[in-house]
């Protein structure tokens, strides 16, 4: 830790912090009210703001610093200012959902990921955006208003973790939690320049946060910094007696190998699935493979299964899931629903039950298929994120009309296909220069591989360094 | 607070009925459902009897060890 690198509090990590604070370089009030001064200044731009908490959050690094000062033992987040996306339980609130049903009641408990920061010493400054009740890929939330990219604050952020996205780009926050049903953290990120790790299905527990699609949905990180993704999923991985689906596998040292070689390892693309994607879009995965082959890692070649076939299954599972969590408030309250919520909510009820079924059990078999061909002949696969390059808030201001449908499933056509598998994915910001706009690409593993693409993110990183978001036009 | 705009009733005999939405986002929704059961039809022609929906779970675990 250098001062200078305390001097730079919008990009120092989380991890850096936390140490810098635990040998007293600065304290945690210190950097919980630049902090806050920080995220006011980004809210203006990005509209990333749904409730501040800067009392809470300063009278809690009063605390930290106390303790510090005690010489007490504290977690490796003490004192870090953080702010998540508003879908978690907190005791004595009532999250927003980005959405104005909400909760009849203030949580009487912590969401475990809540929880878990907690106990790490995490202080929250703020609940963060996110698309009405978190079901949207654009940013777009008709209820509390639209986020705005903070490179660009005519065009999109990305959904539904939009909040947390902006935060960090902005270099408010070293990182913030989301959660990814069909793109929620990869969608976001690469559209704001930064990393982001959606973590195995069933890796980080689900207790207490809002749901969209149980089957589908994942909790994960958004950071700048792929350090932070691994520190956070450090804590933030293993099993749950609150949530029976939080698989009981051991929980590896992220960390730890972070720094372990990548040479040799090889990185699949599918050139079909791939070639869907606008050209520029493509151009960003050829960029991206470009840096890593200067780490070391061989491109190869490899193939999906039917990705239309994955992403309808996907749908057929997430639209009637989603539908039946909403279905009393859908034909009671419709009109509390944002216009492209409640046409997306809609669809669910027109899907039978056979065809919902259909997608479920078939989910292993496409999952096994997937494991022994796709990634055959590669350690890791890489895709787009997003079909086009950065649109405008306008181009994509589609609300509840018939094309809906058809122009969010392009928003996600790289990413649905990947939730219907599970899969762990790792979301790099592109090599940009000058006036560039951000982009990202998704690294892809096999279940529980997160070590592996945290390690490869390390790699990127000496390379291509994160930066912070300010308007480039 | 306004009164909520009420669309004109679907057939009863209409999937979802009781959802009120106007004619054009219900043929919508209608046809995209109908898009994905195809997909779906396809789907369950290959998969077997035995197909579980613990499947998925059993493959993660599978690779976890």
């Amino acid at each position: 830790m250098t001062a200078a690198a305390i001097d730079r509090l919008d990009f120092i990590s989380a991890r850096a912090l936390g140490r810098a604070i635990a040998d007293k370089k600065i304290s945690s009030v210190e950097a919980t009210e630049a902090a806050i001064q920080r995220l006011d200044e980004a809210h203006k731009l990005t509209h990333c703001i749904i409730a501040r908490e800067a009392d809470e959050a300063l009278a809690a690094a009063r605390i930290v610093d106390a303790a510090i000062a005690k010489g007490q033992k504290i977690g490796p987040l003490a004192g870090v200012p953080l702010a998540h996306k508003d879908m978690f339980d907190r005791v004595g609130k009532i999250a927003s959902w980005g959405a104005k049903i909400r909760a009849e009641k203030p949580a009487t408990r912590d969401a475990t990921v809540i929880e878990r920061f907690k106990s790490a010493g995490a202080i929250q400054l703020a609940a963060l955006h996110l698309t009405e009740f978190a079901f949207g890929p654009t940013g777009h939330n008709y209820v509390l208003g639209h986020a705005r990219n903070p490179w660009d604050p005519t065009r999109i952020t990305g959904g539904s973790s939009a909040g947390t996205a902006c935060a960090v780009a902005y270099g408010a926050i070293p990182a913030g939690l989301g959660s990814d049903t069909a793109g929620s953290l990869r969608l976001p990120a690469a559209n704001c320049g930064i990393a982001s790790i959606k973590p195995t299905w069933g890796r980080v527990s689900r207790a207490g946060a809002m749901p969209l699609a149980a089957c589908l949905d994942a909790l994960g990180v958004i950071a700048r910094h792929v350090e932070d993704l691994a520190l956070m999923l450090q804590f933030l991985a293993g099993p749950d007696p609150r949530d029976a689906s939080a698989f009981n596998v051991a929980v590896p040292n992220y960390l730890a190998t972070l720094d372990t070689p990548v040479a040799g390892l090889r990185v699949g693309l599918d050139e079909k699935v791939a070639g869907e994607g606008h050209g520029d879009v493509q151009a960003m995965v050829t960029a991206v493979l470009g840096v890593l082959g200067k780490a070391g890692l061989i491109k190869t070649e490899c193939r999906f299964p039917d990705w239309t076939l994955l992403d309808h299954a996907a749908q057929a599972m997430q639209l009637p899931d989603a539908a039946a969590a909403h279905a009393h408030y859908l034909t009671t309250r419709p009109d509390d629903y944002g216009p492209q919520v409640r046409a997306r909510l809609e669809v669910g009820h027109f899907i039978s039950g056979v065809d919902h079924m259909t997608a479920l059990r078939a989910r292993g078999m496409l999952l096994q298929r997937t494991l022994n061909e796709t990634f055959a002949k590669c350690d890791v696969a890489i895709l787009p994120i997003t079909a086009d390059p950065l649109p405008t808030i306008a181009e994509l201001d589609v609300a509840g009309s018939p094309a809906v449908q058809t122009t969010m499933a392009r928003v996600v056509k790289f990413c649905r296909p990947i939730s219907y598998l599970g899969l762990p994915t790792l979301t790099l910001p592109i090599p940009r220069s000058g006036k560039q706009k951000p982009g990202g690409v998704q690294i892809i593993g096999r279940p529980f591989s997160e070590p592996l693409l945290l390690r490869i993110g390390q790699a990127y990183q000496k390379l291509v360094p994160p930066e912070i978001a300010r308007p480039v036009v | 607070m306004p009164k909520p705009k009420t669309f004109a009733a679907a057939d009863p005999g209409e999937p979802a009925a009781y959802l009120n939405m106007p004619a054009e986002r219900r043929a919508a929704a209608k046809l995209h459902a109908g898009t994905l059961s195809a997909t779906m039809r396809k789907l369950a022609v290959e998969l077997p009897l035995s197909a579980d929906v613990d499947d998925f779970r059993r493959v993660l675990i599978a690779e976890a060890k």
